[in-house]
């Protein structure tokens, strides 16, 4: 988002003008420069937002590890308000799977690929993404600590015995039954 | 406020004869020296059944004795069986009261009953002394008349405060739950502070509630003077927000609204502009008494002159006639557009808060982001630097590719931009809710005046059908229309004075309450509050020294204001402590609380009970330290007693020159009497 030191008005000003930029610039006799601001990003794109919400959904998974189909679930889950609340309606057996539509956010790899660089996760078998003691430790003490990704954790809790591997696997599978 | 142990007295009956042991306490420094398994734990384990305290152990209601106590015992090489076996224990409290406490282990008795002597009947055999039973381990023993927690929290002279649980029911702060801050057991005891919390009572807080209640902080009331406010605050809210429901409703007959009302009560009343009411009349809010002026006096004009007969009034009839329908079509059409508009910002509103839920949501994240940063940069990953931890590039703080965001706004800035824009919307929904108010309102009243103009065009329909010699119906209809509206606006006022009333009475409660709010410490801290943690503090860090704590430097170690235990830079210790710098956390905050308690006034047993203080990781030289500390109890008058493994010699060597009583046993604790 770009934004002159002239301000909005003068935009304006220039849609309802219909004046080439030429002329314009050429009409302002004070000295001006653009200068680029910094954009604002959703918090959960923040790289320490989501690694720490990784660790928790591993916290709150079986021998603390999962797929990596699992984790996008789970992280597609915990999006919004909507999304937890579906989610938690099908594990509990009161929607239907066709009603869950997991998305595969590439952003959740990148900060799998950062956990790892940090030494927070690592891989098992080449098929279970796993926490290290390090990352044990660290998800711990994120879950314990109080006014703190509350509403994550709480659907992370609400769902964690539910949310298993095979009913995960399950939002991928159709039967058909006629 | 206090409470010293002065007597323990095990007997076992046995086929082969009465076995047992007794024991006295003298004040200070008292050292229970047996070798592992000979049954000095079992002594401690005796002192807590006989306070009733086991549930400090565990939920489960089995008999928390070994066997020596319950099934058999062993004299030499044999087993013998255990007949019949009690606890008898003599205290004694601040005023010098003494009380003698049985209870039975196995026998004919019920195991939850406790017998109790007012005296002390131990040292004292033949004395005739008034005999009570109270029973424990049942809910209510805290509460109820018999109970023996309530009993023995009189005795000490305490009364419990009610704490809230994690269901929203309130139950009194069992002793079990405070004496882990006095009585460490072995087996547990010794993970960390308050090990033995009793979590499954689901008291919220406990551990909190437990120490602000030893140290008997100001700050407890406080919290509770806060909440009683803030509920006092809430009510009053709503009872204005019901006034004035009442109030609008009240006017809704006449058109009306009231302007100047505050929409929260007000401290300050009389208002500076008292609230006055308008009436929307002809496409126009105006002061109710200039219409009510007004309408008096068409009224005072009509009743002049006679009314008309339906002769003299048809021409008139048949101008009116068509200026009503005129009128009405007007009104329609306005209506209509009215109704639209108001549609289109109801909708406008919906999209308003739907950004603005998913803008808190966003402003939680960031929040969230904000402080975990904290974290990462305490485990010292290398992103928070905007690096990254594999090839050490510049790292851009998003998860989006890198490349097309180059300069994402830091959290902080990020927190700014959406308060801004919450801050803007909640602005704008405002604006829509009182914009609606108001469309609503004028729309009710183009219907009423629409709903006038059809009664206006059937009478004077039906004027110029009549015969013409009787009266005008339009012109009576008129004179009736105009008395009753006067009469509902009077009404009205008188109705709203009433309320205006009602609205004083609120307002001076709600005056009180905020000064009340206003007398609270800012901090939640009376200035003997800070004093008592202030002096915890030093005490625990003087004493983490003296012990040779070593793991962190120990004046970085702070009693935290919000869970009064050590933290470090706002975590609770633990993951960074060594074993035996644990327990000597656990030695110096327990002590501390208790050489405190001789100081400030607080609601501490002024007795600590440890088993096996010095755990195998202890330094030999760090214990001796802290004999030689916990010596100095005698001289404030408390008790400390220790029940230790450590060899006889080791001890005479340790507690050469202190003033202390050892109480050793070469064999078996139990043994035949």
């Amino acid at each position: 988002m770009k934004q002159s030191p002239i301000g909005c008005f003068a935009v304006l000003w220039i849609s309802h003008s219909h004046l080439d930029m030429e002329t314009l610039l050429a009409n302002i006799d004070i000295p001006f420069t653009f200068r680029q601001r910094p954009t604002p990003l959703v918090g959960d794109l923040r790289p320490v937002w989501r690694i720490s919400l990784v660790l928790l959904m591993l916290l709150h998974s079986r021998g603390k590890k999962a797929t990596l189909q699992k984790l996008h679930v789970m992280n597609s889950a915990c999006r919004s308000p909507d999304t937890r609340r579906d989610f938690l309606r099908y594990v509990q057996g009161n929607a239907r799977k066709d009603e869950i539509i997991p998305r595969v956010e590439p952003s959740l790899n990148r900060a799998l690929n950062l956990a790892r660089g940090e030494g927070l996760v690592e891989t098992e078998k080449g098929k279970n993404i796993k926490l290290t003691p390090a990352g044990l430790r660290l998800a711990n003490q994120i879950d314990k600590t109080s006014d703190c990704l509350e509403a994550e954790k709480a659907f992370l809790k609400a769902v964690e015995s539910f949310a298993t591997e095979g009913r995960v696997e399950d939002l991928f599978t159709w039967n058909i039954s006629l | 406020m206090s409470l010293r142990l002065r007597q323990l007295h095990l007997r076992i009956q046995t086929g082969e004869g009465l076995f047992g042991t007794r024991i006295q306490f003298t004040n200070g420094l008292v050292l229970l020296r047996a070798e592992n398994t000979m049954g000095k734990s079992t002594c401690v384990q005796a002192i807590i059944y006989a306070l009733g305290l086991e549930k400090m152990l565990g939920p489960s209601n089995a008999i928390p004795l070994p066997h020596v106590m319950t099934s058999y015992l062993e004299d030499g090489q044999k087993e013998i069986q255990v007949l019949e076996s009690e606890v008898l224990l003599e205290i004694e409290n601040h005023k010098g009261e003494f009380l003698t406490i049985q209870r039975t282990v196995v026998g004919e008795r019920d195991t939850r009953l406790v017998s109790t002597w007012e005296g002390a009947r131990l040292t004292n055999p033949t004395a005739s002394l008034p005999k009570r039973d109270y029973y424990v381990r049942d809910p209510g023993s805290a509460q109820s008349e018999s109970g023996f927690s309530r009993k023995l929290a009189e005795f000490v002279g305490w009364e419990l405060p009610t704490v809230r649980r994690f269901n929203g029911s309130e139950c009194p702060l069992y002793l079990e739950a405070i004496c882990p801050l006095f009585i460490v057991e072995q087996k547990h005891g010794w993970a960390g502070i308050q090990a033995n919390l009793p979590t499954y009572f689901a008291i919220r807080e406990m551990a909190k509630r437990c120490v602000e209640f030893a140290l008997n902080l100001d700050a407890a009331r406080f919290t509770e003077e806060r909440q009683r406010l803030e509920q006092e605050e809430a009510e009053l809210k709503n009872r204005w927000k019901n006034l004035t429901d009442v109030a609008v409703t009240s006017l809704r007959p006449v058109n009306g609204r009231i302007v100047g009302l505050p929409e929260q009560p007000s401290a300050q009343w009389p208002l500076s502009t008292a609230p006055t009411i308008e009436v929307f009349r002809n496409g126009a809010w105006i002061a109710f008494e200039s219409t009510l002026v007004s309408d008096k006096e068409e009224l005072a004009r009509l009743e002049q002159t006679p009314v008309a007969t339906d002769g003299e009034a048809s021409v008139a009839a048949r101008a009116q006639l068509e200026a009503a329908q005129q009128s009405l079509a007007q009104r329609e059409l306005i209506a209509g557009e009215l109704l639209e508009e108001l549609q289109r910002e109801q909708l406008q509103q919906a999209s308003t808060e739907t950004r603005l839920a998913a803008l808190r949501e966003d402003l939680r994240r960031n929040k969230d982001a904000l402080k975990l940063k904290s974290f990462g940069s305490d485990a010292g990953w290398r992103l928070i630097e905007h690096v990254c931890p594999t090839c050490q590039q510049q790292l851009a703080d998003t998860l989006l590719p890198q490349g097309p965001v180059e300069n994402p706004m830091s959290v902080e800035e990020n927190i700014t931009f959406i308060e801004n824009q919450i801050r803007t919307f909640d602005h704008l929904r405002e604006n829509a809710v009182s914009l609606i108010a108001r469309k609503e309102s004028e729309l009710t009243t183009f219907r009423s005046e629409i709903e006038g103009l059809r009664v206006q065009i059937r009478s004077l329909r039906q004027t110029l059908l009549a015969p013409t010699s009787t009266p005008s119906i339009e012109a009576v209809r008129i004179r009736i229309d105009l008395e009753s509206r006067i009469r509902t606006v009077e009404r009205a006022i008188s109705d709203f004075g009433e309320t205006l009333e009602s609205f004083a009475e609120v307002a001076i409660a709600w005056r009180g309450v905020l000064e009340q709010k206003h007398k609270l410490p800012s901090d939640g801290f009376s200035s003997l509050d800070k004093a008592k943690l202030a002096r915890l503090q030093a005490l625990f860090r003087e004493q983490l020294k003296e012990f040779g704590f070593s793991s962190l430097n120990a004046d970085t170690l702070e009693i935290s204001m919000e869970i009064y235990r050590p933290t470090r830079e706002g975590f609770d210790l633990g993951f960074d402590l060594s074993a035996s710098d644990n327990i000597r956390t656990i030695w110096a905050y327990l002590q501390g609380l208790l050489e405190l308690s001789a100081e400030q006034p607080m609601n501490h047993f002024g007795l600590l009970l440890f088993d096996e203080p010095r755990q195998q990781e202890a330094a030999a030289l760090s214990f001796e330290r802290l004999l030689a500390r916990a010596a100095n109890a005698k001289m404030r008058g408390q008790q400390i007693i220790f029940a230790t493994s450590e060899p006889l010699a080791n001890i005479q060597r340790m507690t050469s020159g202190l003033d202390v009583q050892v109480v050793s046993f070469e064999k078996r604790v139990v043994s035949r009497l």
